[in-house]
Order: structure tokens, then sequence, then C-alpha cells
């Protein structure tokens, strides 16, 4: 069979239906090869953004795609559709791995590549991936402007719980700044973020009907 | 109308940036709002499109494989 031509909510399903049954056979494999050509590179790139080390981003890539095969008769197609998911999904893990070290990166932001450089990963390409289609990289570009709009304090308020997994009480602490402070910068940035991404049509404004 | 406790919180929920007792009040709070739930969709979008503006990582060649083999091998025990 051709996974290439399912959408991703036919391909999980398809997925957990497999992996109950008959997993011996290619069909599976296949299919999670599908999988993985469409989000391999989103789940690895997260989690590298976040561990800043290649093992352990292969490692959380290959824990990812296990979770979400065991879990894809739960997958419900929202407004941003797998790739959200899928996020979702490397982050909780990612967050999981971050909140167990003693050392976490403290200069982060989430403005690309000026604020926060991009090769602070040893061995990694400095480049964004060129595999990437033109149409992805627009679509990057124009995402990098909005996000630059933001005031600097809201950006690196952000970027911390995004990339470095800090709780708002942890950044209040690391930015010596109150509580209340830090909790008005995520609330603000973030609100701000999802009304550009609405002025801009990138998610929609109301729910479908 | 009772006041919505919650749609303050959610920005820092979605970043998992809440403490762990918060996060069970808003979930208890979601199953039951439609309003909250669709903005948690709004912002589980946003968060989703910081990832995407990123500058990608291609990862190493041999990973794709490891992947399936992880999950196949998951699958048959």
């Amino acid at each position: 069979m051709d996974y290439s031509i399912l959408d991703d909510a036919d391909l999980l399903r398809i997925i957990s239906e497999l992996g109950k049954g008959d997993a011996s056979g290619m069909k599976l494999d296949d299919a999670i090869g599908e999988l993985f050509d469409r989000f391999g590179r989103l789940v690895y790139s997260i989690a590298a953004r976040m561990v800043r080390d290649q093992d352990t981003a292969e490692e959380i890539t290959q824990d990812v795609f296990l979770r979400a095969c065991q879990r894809a008769d739960s997958y419900k197609p929202g407004i941003a559709g797998a790739g959200s998911w899928m996020a979702g999904i490397t982050r909780h893990r990612a967050i999981d791995e971050l909140r167990r070290r003693s050392v976490r990166p403290e200069f982060i932001s989430i403005d690309w590549p000026d604020d926060i450089g991009v090769d602070f990963i040893p061995g990694m390409p400095a480049m964004d991936d060129p595999q990437k289609s033109a149409e992805e990289h627009l679509e990057s570009r124009a995402l990098r402007e909005l996000i630059q709009t933001l005031p600097r304090e809201q950006r690196r308020a952000i970027g911390l719980a995004f990339f470095g997994a800090y709780s708002q009480v942890e950044i209040a602490a690391l930015l010596n700044e109150p509580l209340g402070t830090i909790k008005s910068r995520i609330r603000v940035g973030l609100r701000r973020l999802r009304d550009l991404m609405i002025q801009n049509e990138f998610i929609p404004k109301h729910p479908p009907d | 109308m009772i006041k919505d406790p919650f749609p303050e919180d959610l920005p820092g929920y979605v970043l998992g940036a809440l403490d762990h007792a918060k996060n069970s009040g808003i979930e208890n709070h979601l199953a039951e709002c439609r309003k909250c739930r669709w903005e948690l969709e709004q912002f589980n979008a946003v968060v989703y499109l910081l990832a995407k503006s990123m500058p990608a990582e291609a990862p190493d060649a041999g990973l794709r494989q490891k992947v399936i083999a992880g999950v196949v091998a998951a699958a048959g025990s």
C-alpha cells in the first residue's frame, strides 16, 4: 500500500490498527517510515533545540515515535493537525528530560537566529535544513517576522518556558523579576502571538461548526 | 454567569510552565468549558507554529531506521 496518499489522521489510524494486530510484516515498517518522513525532522528539531545534544535528541525522537504509535488511536485532528500533536508529545518528553538535569541553558529566546545563535549544538549544521521546501522556508520566515514584533522581554520569557522547560516560578527566579511580571509577559506575549497568527491566517479565529 | 477562573493561566499551561497543582485544576475546568477548550486549541497551534518558525535540523540518516525498528520491536513484544 502507498501510505503517502493518506492524510495524517488516516495514517495514524492505520498505524494504530497495525500495531495491535499483525505487526510482524512490512506494513507497519512502511507506515512508520511514512510517519517519520512527515514529522521526523520536526520532532528531532524540537528535541535538539531543547536538549542541545544530538544523542539525546535522537533518543527522544525514537521515544516520541514509539509513544505516538502506541497512542495513535487517541489522536483527534485539531486546527493544527498531527504536526501539533507530535510536537506536543516531543515537548513533554523533552521537558521531562530537561527537568531531570541540574543545569539548564539560560540564554534562550524564541527569535532566530540572531538572539540565540544556531551553532550551539556541537557537530550540528548551523544552516537551516536544506531539504525544507521553499514553502516551508517562507512560512518559517513569516512566522519569525511576527515573533520579532514582540517585546524582547516577552520573547525571552516565552523562550525560557518553551525551550528551556523552565516553569514561571523558575523564570522569575532566574531573571530576578516578580512572578507576576513573568506570568504577565508569558500571557500577554502568547496572546499577542495568537492574535497576530489569526490576523495572518495561520490559525482560525473561530472554531469550525 | 460564573466567572471563568482559568483563562489567565492557559498560556502558561500550554507551555508546561505552571506548577502541577494548577494543571489539574485547569484540566478539570477544560473538561467542562468549550470556550476554554477552543482557546487551548488555538494556543496549542501557537506553540506548534513557534516550533515551526525555527530553523529545522536534519536528523542523522540512520535515525529513520532506528525509529522504525523501535516501534516494530515494541509492537511485536
